[in-house]
C-alpha cells in the first residue's frame, strides 16, 4: 500500500530526484549556460544526496545521540564566525575552512530543530517549553548580531512551530504573541538596518522607484507574468537571457521557472513539493514517536517556508528576503543542509517503519 | 494523558497543514493574477524592458517657386562643443566669443581638427539638420519659418506652417534588443522613412524680389496673382527679417516691436479701403439704375448732410462730374451722394459680393476677416442706429469698413474678370516621396450676375483714371493698358491731430492702390499698400508692373 512508511522513503527520494533535476534544467537557463555553476551546484547536491543516503540508514537512535554536540558545535561555528568569518555584504555569514566555504547559520537550521525535538520529547507529558525556548534564543541572538534577519526568522518560525506542535498551552502562545508584539517596535527601529527597511517599503509598492530600489520586485514581477500559462520556453526568457531579473541563479530563480515555463511549470514545481510535503505529514501521523514526529515536522517546515518565502518574494506577495529556493537555487550550504535533513526524515520513517515489520 | 497529548499533536498538525494549504492556495491565486491574468500587462512591460526602437527623421520637403528656384532647402551643419579647457582649439578655430561653448563649424575646419594629433581626441563634434532659406527676407512674408527644436522642426509661420504636415513626411523606426546593461543587438524590424513632400509655389521669385525692392525701406504690402486661376505670383509684407538669422530673430529689437515683421500684413493686417473701393460702388449704383455713365453732378467740394460739411479732397470741387471722371479724379462728392441713394444695405450687399468681409482662404496662416459694416452690425456692436453719416464717410471707403490687401486683390480679379474668381492660393504643386506630381486645381467660382456693360463702364473708368486721372503722373505712357484705382486711407483716430495740423509720421495716410492689367484681357492683378504716405503706392506698383510686362516681352520667364 502506498501509505506505508517503508514505501514513502522510496516515493520522496524519487520526487526529490525528479525535483533536483528539474532544478539542474532552470539553473542551466538561469546561469545562462555556465558549465562551472552547474558542477558547482552539482557536486554539493551530490554531497548533499549522498549523506542524505548515508544518513536514511543510521537508526535514530544514533542521530538523538549526537544532538547536544552537533547544536554545540553550530553555536561555536556561529560564535567563531565573528573572529574568522568572511564579510559578504555587510554581513558576516561565511566561515571559510580552506576547501569550502561555509555558512554556520545554514547549519543551525538543522541543529536547532534536532535540539527542540529532543527538548521537547523528553517528558511528553510535561514538556519544558522554558529550556526550549532558551535554546532558541541563543543562536538567534547570535544571528541577529550578524546580521541575517532572514536566518533569524526563519529559525523563529521553525521552533514556533515546533514548540505549538508540541502542545504548548494555549495561554503561553497568547503570553509569547503579547510578548512579540511589544518587542516588534523596537525591532523595528533597533534591529532592522535601512536596506531592510526599504525592501519593506518597496514591497509595499514596488512602483514608487523603478529604477531604483524596487527595481528588483518589478522585474520578477513582470518576469512572472510574463511566462503566462506556458511560459516563453527553456532557455528563451527574455527577463533572464537579457539580464533585467536580477540575481536570476539565486534568490530569483523561481522568476526563471515562471517565465520559461509558465504557471504549468510552477504548478508542477509546487505539486512536487507539496506531495513531498504530504508524505512526511502523513508519516508523522501514523508514528507514535515523538522525537521523530517533532524532527519531521522542524525539517520540513524549514523545506517549505524556503520555498514559500523566496516564492512568495518573487511573485510580490512578501518582501524581498536572501531565501534560496532549495535544491533548486544556486546555493551550496543550504542545499547540503537540506538534503541531510531530509536524511535524516528519512531516517526517521525508516527506523519506524523498520520497527513495525518487527 | 498520553492519549490526550498525542491528541493535541495530530489536532495542531492539521491546523498546520491547513495554513501549509492556505499559503498554498494563497501562492496559486497570485500565480494565476500575474500568468493569466495579468498577462497582457506584464508581456507587455518585458517586451518594452528589451524592445527599443529609433526613430529615424524623414527628410523634409523643400519648397521651390514657380521656376524651381529653392525657397526652403535642409542643410548639413556642424557644431563643435567646447569647453573652458579647450583655448587652443578657440585660437586654431579664430573664436573670439566666449560666451558659448557651441560654435558652428565648417567641413574644412573638421578635417583640419581631426589631422591634428594636438585635439583629434578631445573634439565634439555633432551634425545638425538646420532649414536653411536662400531667399532670405525677400521670401519670408510667404515661406515664413521654422525652427529645430530637438531634431523636431517647428513650424512657425507661412508656408511651413500652412503645409507643415505635407512637408513633414513620415518617421522611421528601427527596432533592436537592448539588454539590461546596455547591450544592444539589431533586429530585423525596420520601418523605412517616407521625405515629406517637395511642394512647389505659384510664386514667382524674381517677381517677388522686385516687389520687395519696390517698397523701398517703406512699410507696406504687395499682392500679385493671377485673376485667371487665382495663382498668387508675389506677396511681400514689409518690414521683414531674415529666417536664417535665427540668432537675431528675437533678440533684436525690432522683432516684436511696433514695426511687427513677423506680422503679414497681407493677409492679417486691417485697413480701410478709402477710395479703392469706389468702383466697385459704382458698380452697384450702375446695377440699380441710380446712375448711368450718363449722370452728371455739381461738386463744390463738399456735401451738406444734417448740418454736417463732409468734404472732398479737393476743397474746390471738381465741377460737373460723371462717373467716369469721378473715379479718375476720385471725386468724393459723387460718391457721398451715390451712397446716399444706394443707402447701407445695398452697399454692404455689393461688398458681400465681392467677398469682402470674409477670408479668402488662401493657404496662408492667420488670416483676418475684415469688415463690412451694416446696420444690424453697427447696432450689435456699438448699440447705436445707424446715420446717413455713417453711410456717407462708407461711402468713401472710411468708417468702420476695414479689409485686407488679400481681399482687395480677390476684389479686384473679380473687376477684372467681369464677375468670377478663383480663390487666391500660393500652392502649385506637390511631388511625394516616390516622385510623383500632384497639381492643385482650383475651381472657378462665379458671383452674382452684374451686367457685362456695368463692368465695362467701371474698367473704362479705372482705366481712365490711369491715363488721365490719379494716376495719370505715374503710368501715362506706360505700354501696357492698366485699369486701376489709387486710395488714400485716414486712420480714423489722427482726426484731431489732422485737425491741429500736426501728423505724427506713424499716423499719416496709408497710400493704396489697386489695378489690373491688361484692362481688357487681364494677365494680372495688383494691390499694394504703403503705409503713412512714405512713398506712392503706384509708384510701386508701375515699378513692379513695368518689369513684368518688359521681362515678359523679352523671354518668356513667367509662365501662366
Amino acid at each position: 500500500m502506498l501509505l506505508q512508511s517503508k514505501d514513502a522513503t522510496g516515493v520522496i527520494t524519487k520526487l526529490l530526484i525528479l525535483y533536483i533535476a528539474f532544478g539542474f534544467l532552470i539553473l542551466y537557463s538561469a546561469s545562462e549556460k555556465s558549465v562551472p555553476t552547474l558542477i558547482g551546484q552539482g557536486s554539493k547536491i551530490a554531497i548533499g544526496f549522498i549523506l542524505m543516503l548515508i544518513i536514511k540508514h543510521l537508526p535514530m537512535r544514533y542521530i538523538r545521540d549526537f544532538v547536544e554536540p552537533l547544536y554545540l558545535l553550530s553555536i561555536f561555528m556561529l560564535i567563531i564566525i565573528f573572529l574568522v568569518g568572511t564579510t559578504g555584504k555587510g554581513a558576516t555569514r561565511w566561515l571559510n575552512l580552506g576547501f569550502i566555504k561555509f555558512q554556520p547559520s545554514e547549519l543551525i537550521k538543522l541543529t536547532l530543530p534536532l535540539m527542540l525535538a529532543k527538548i521537547l520529547s523528553e517528558n511528553i507529558r510535561k514538556p519544558n517549553f522554558f529550556l526550549a525556548i532558551i535554546a532558541v534564543l541563543i543562536p538567534m541572538a547570535l544571528i541577529l548580531l550578524q546580521p541575517d534577519l532572514g536566518t533569524a526568522l526563519m529559525i523563529t518560525f521553525i521552533s514556533c512551530i515546533m514548540i505549538y506542535a508540541a502542545g504548548i498551552s494555549s495561554i503561553l502562545i497568547k503570553i509569547i504573541t503579547c510578548l512579540g508584539m511589544v518587542i516588534a517596535p523596537f525591532m523595528w527601529i533597533f534591529v532592522l538596518r535601512d536596506y531592510q527597511k526599504s525592501r519593506i517599503f518597496n514591497f509595499i509598492n514596488p512602483e514608487l522607484d523603478p529604477h531604483g530600489s524596487g527595481y528588483n520586485i518589478l522585474q520578477s514581477k513582470i518576469a512572472v507574468g510574463s511566462g503566462g500559462f506556458s511560459g516563453q520556453g527553456w532557455l528563451n526568457g527574455t527577463q533572464i537571457h537579457l539580464k533585467f531579473l536580477p540575481e536570476h541563479s539565486t534568490d530569483f530563480i523561481f522568476g526563471v521557472i515562471a517565465q520559461e515555463f509558465g504557471l504549468l511549470g510552477c504548478i508542477t514545481l509546487l505539486t512536487i513539493i507539496t506531495l513531498i510535503a504530504f508524505k512526511i505529514i502523513q508519516f508523522c501521523f501514523t508514528t507514535n514517536e515523538r522525537f521523530s514526529q517533532l524532527l519531521c515536522i522542524g525539517l520540513i517546515s524549514h523545506f517549505l517556508l524556503s520555498a514559500f518565502i523566496n516564492v512568495g518574494m518573487v511573485i510580490g506577495i512578501l518582501p524581498v528576503v536572501g531565501i534560496p529556493l532549495s535544491l533548486i537555487s544556486y546555493a551550496g550550504t543550504h542545499n547540503i543542509i537540506i538534503l541531510i535533513g531530509f536524511g535524516m526524515i528519512l531516517s526517521c520513517m525508516y527506523t519506524d517503519s523498520n520497527k513495525l515489520i518487527k | 494523558m498520553k492519549k490526550n497529548n498525542s491528541h493535541i499533536f495530530k489536532t495542531r498538525l492539521i491546523i498546520l497543514s491547513l495554513i501549509f494549504c492556505f499559503f498554498l492556495s494563497t501562492v496559486l491565486c497570485q500565480l494565476v493574477y500575474l500568468q493569466i491574468i495579468q498577462f497582457n500587462n506584464y508581456n507587455n512591460k518585458a517586451q518594452k524592458n528589451y524592445l527599443k526602437s529609433l526613430e529615424i527623421k524623414p527628410k523634409r520637403g523643400l519648397i521651390f517657386d514657380r521656376n524651381n528656384k529653392t525657397l526652403a532647402a535642409n542643410k548639413e551643419i556642424f557644431i563643435i562643443k567646447l569647453t573652458e579647457d579647450d583655448k587652443d582649439i578657440r585660437e586654431f578655430l579664430g573664436i573670439k566669443n566666449t560666451k558659448t561653448n557651441q560654435y558652428e563649424v565648417d567641413k574644412i575646419d573638421i578635417i583640419k581638427l581631426k589631422s591634428n594629433p594636438q585635439f583629434s581626441n578631445r573634439i565634439n563634434i555633432e551634425e545638425h539638420t538646420i532649414r536653411h532659406y536662400p531667399y532670405g527676407k525677400y521670401a519670408f512674408s510667404v515661406v515664413g519659418y521654422g525652427t529645430m527644436l530637438d531634431k523636431n522642426f517647428q513650424p512657425a509661420n507661412g508656408i511651413e506652417k500652412q503645409y507643415h504636415e505635407l512637408l513633414s513626411g513620415r518617421s522611421g523606426y528601427y527596432q533592436y534588443i537592448q539588454d539590461a546593461k546596455g547591450k544592444q543587438t539589431p533586429t530585423s524590424n525596420i520601418i523605412n522613412d517616407q521625405s515629406g513632400n517637395d511642394i512647389h509655389l505659384t510664386i514667382d521669385m524674381d517677381l517677388q524680389k522686385i516687389a520687395y525692392q519696390s517698397l523701398n525701406a517703406s512699410k507696406g504690402a504687395v499682392i500679385i496673382l493671377n485673376p485667371n486661376n487665382g495663382e498668387v505670383l508675389a506677396l511681400v509684407s514689409k518690414p521683414t527679417i531674415d529666417p536664417n538669422d535665427i540668432q537675431n530673430l528675437f533678440s533684436s529689437p525690432n522683432a516684436l516691436g511696433i514695426d511687427k515683421p513677423l506680422f503679414n500684413r497681407v493677409i492679417s493686417g486691417l485697413f480701410s479701403p478709402g477710395s479703392t473701393i469706389k468702383p466697385f460702388y459704382a458698380l452697384a449704383g450702375l446695377e440699380h439704375n441710380l446712375i448711368t455713365d450718363q449722370t452728371v453732378i455739381e461738386d463744390h467740394g463738399y456735401l451738406m448732410l444734417g448740418g454736417h460739411k463732409f468734404h472732398d479732397v479737393n476743397k474746390n470741387g471738381h465741377g460737373v462730374v460723371n462717373l467716369q471722371k469721378a473715379i479718375a479724379v476720385s471725386c468724393d462728392t459723387f460718391f457721398y451722394q451715390l451712397g446716399l441713394k444706394l443707402g447701407i444695405d445695398r452697399m454692404q450687399r455689393i461688398l458681400l459680393d465681392f467677398k469682402l468681409g470674409s477670408k479668402t482662404n488662401i493657404d496662408l496662416p492667420n488670416e483676418a476677416y475684415g469688415l463690412v459694416p451694416s446696420k444690424e452690425w453697427k447696432k450689435r456692436v456699438q448699440h447705436a442706429p445707424w446715420y446717413g453719416g455713417d453711410t456717407v464717410i462708407t461711402a468713401i471707403g472710411q468708417g468702420a469698413l476695414l479689409s485686407t490687401p488679400i481681399q482687395l486683390a480677390q476684389a479686384t480679379s473679380i473687376l477684372a474678370n467681369r464677375g468670377f474668381y478663383f480663390h487666391p492660393h500660393i500652392l502649385k504643386s506637390t511631388t511625394d516621396f516616390q516622385k510623383q506630381e500632384h497639381s492643385i486645381l482650383h475651381q472657378k467660382i462665379n458671383i452674382e450676375k452684374h451686367l457685362r456693360q456695368n463692368y465695362e463702364i467701371v474698367d473704362l473708368s479705372m482705366r481712365d483714371a490711369m491715363q488721365r486721372g490719379t494716376g495719370y503722373h505715374t503710368f501715362s505712357g506706360s505700354p501696357y493698358a492698366i485699369a486701376g484705382k489709387t486710395g488714400t486711407t485716414q486712420i480714423t483716430s489722427n482726426i484731431h491731430t489732422r485737425e491741429m495740423g500736426v501728423v505724427p509720421k506713424n499716423l499719416a495716410d496709408h497710400s493704396l492702390f489697386i489695378g489690373y492689367a491688361p484692362n481688357k484681357k487681364p494677365e494680372i492683378v495688383i494691390v499694394v499698400l504703403v503705409e503713412n504716405y512714405e512713398m506712392s503706392a503706384s509708384r510701386v506698383a508701375k515699378n513692379i508692373l513695368d518689369y513684368y510686362f518688359n521681362k515678359r516681352k523679352q523671354n518668356n520667364v513667367i509662365t501662366i
